[in-house]
């Protein structure tokens, strides 16, 4: 009984302390030392979503060139069937998403376009290339496409080209 | 009587009715037998190689590790899903209740690891912590096939250690506290534009255009954004005070329907039934056993 009573209080306190942790490091950024990093950073995830936000939206979208040298749009939808929101997060490849090494980020753009190339060709869309853009555009009230268009586009970036 | 063996004794480490952590287990397995099953066209495209799935771990060249770690077919991707599907049922049912937890996380990180793209976001992770700590709680000690089984009532039940409950409702007052006290030094957080950007970013549903159109001024924002501020810094707190506890169920559960309407996270919805945490199991048990006699 006493051991159970021992172990218990045991996992109690180290939830607290773990969890202690993550919020000073939530409010803060206090890195307390000696403390496993890893579990304070989950649980910091555990209470630290929507910290801001922009007034303006993102998109990926997929381009082919076609033999005749024309680029069409591959609709992503089919490959990332969800809302908008989380196919959004989705296309964001934000566990890729490293602070010291963007490039590995755009590495895994080029894996992604490389296995869009191979699906798209085995649909029978025969693709020479294929680009991923990231597209930006303010927000509006009217709907969230309402300024996709020229001249409002804020941001057109080549993320990746394939081959 | 010292403090360890009276308040902290009392608190964290008596044994008492399961009803509380049954109704939870039961709540969360439906919840999520609802948030994968709606999945189920989507398998293809999210974890098999018919789609453009990335997996986080790259295969390591033993044939042996790198089946788990390399997209599978659309047959084994629904193999797999539907073995899922079983694992919850498991647990919801509450039969072999640790092994369909197990097996719940077991795939749950062989999904995430090849899923497109690991969306782990905090919903996913309450999730997973919520299904550890009921790994260990005795929440299949009542209503339940196990005590169908056992005990030849699916009413019949056997006290439980109390400290998987308080751990759980410690995380959702961790969680609130984190998201809520943060808010009052985060630079996006001052003013009442952020609610605005809500509205009408990705994550908007159409009543959030229809809430946006209406051109309220900004000082309208500041006051809601000021209100949920306050309501965000005191409700980990008030869900505890048994006097106000019931005004904080209501509002939290206002604050998650509204965010659920607004900008469609409805996969938070789920805290709401949580918050049966909060609540002394005695005082549960009391109330169910007024309501159904067939309770022991």
């Amino acid at each position: 009984m006493y051991y159970k009573s021992l172990f218990a209080s045991a996992i109690l306190i180290t939830y607290l302390l773990i969890t202690g942790a993550a919020f000073l490091y939530t409010i803060g950024r206090f890195r307390i030392p000696l403390l496993p990093w890893p579990l304070i950073h989950v649980s910091y995830t555990l209470m630290a979503p929507y910290q801001g936000d922009v007034p303006w939206n993102g998109v990926f979208i997929a381009e082919g060139e076609l033999p005749d040298g024309r680029w069409t749009p591959i609709p992503l939808e089919s490959y990332f069937p969800f809302i908008r929101g989380e196919a959004s997060v989705r296309m964001a490849l934000h566990s890729f998403q490293k602070e010291d090494s963007p490039a590995f980020l755009y590495a895994k753009y080029r894996e992604l376009a490389l296995k869009l190339l191979e699906q798209e060709r085995t649909k029978g869309n025969i693709f020479d290339h294929i680009r991923i853009i990231y597209r930006t555009w303010p927000r509006s009230p009217e709907g969230y496409r309402t300024l996709y268009k020229e001249p409002f586009f804020l941001r057109n970036e080549l993320v990746t080209l394939v081959p | 009587m010292n403090f360890k063996s009276g308040i902290f004794s009392r608190w964290a480490e008596r044994r008492v009715p399961p009803h509380s952590m049954a109704i939870l287990r039961i709540l969360l397995g439906m919840w999520l037998l609802i948030h994968w099953g709606l999945k189920t066209p989507a398998i293809p495209m999210l974890f098999s190689d018919q789609g453009l799935a990335l997996p986080y771990f790259l295969p390591t060249g033993i044939g042996a590790i790198d089946i788990f770690l390399i997209p599978p077919s659309v047959t084994v991707a629904y193999a797999v899903f539907t073995l899922l599907m079983v694992a919850l049922a498991m647990v919801t049912i509450g039969m072999r209740m640790r092994a369909g937890i197990l097996m719940t996380l077991g795939i749950y990180a062989y999904f995430w690891n090849i899923g497109l793209h690991p969306f782990f976001m905090t919903f996913e992770r309450l999730f997973v912590f919520i299904l550890l700590v009921l790994l260990c709680s005795g929440a299949d000690r009542t209503f339940s096939l196990r005590m169908l089984l056992h005990k030849g009532s699916v009413f019949a039940w056997q006290p439980i250690h109390i400290l998987p409950q308080r751990l759980i409702a410690l995380q959702l007052s961790a969680t609130y506290l984190g998201v809520g006290w943060e808010k009052m030094a985060l630079p996006d957080w001052q003013h009442g534009e952020i609610l605005t950007h809500a509205l009408t970013g990705r994550w908007a549903t159409p009543l959030a255009f229809t809430v946006a159109q209406t051109n309220l001024p900004l000082p309208f924002y500041d006051r809601a954004l000021f209100l949920l501020k306050f309501f965000q810094f005191l409700l980990p707190f008030g869900l505890w005070i048994r006097r106000y506890q019931w005004l904080f169920f209501f509002g939290g559960a206002l604050f998650h329907i509204t965010i659920a309407v607004l900008i469609s996270m409805w996969w938070f919805l789920i805290m709401v039934p949580a918050y049966i945490t909060f609540l002394e199991p005695e005082a549960v048990y009391r109330f169910l056993k007024k309501t159904a006699p067939s309770i022991p």
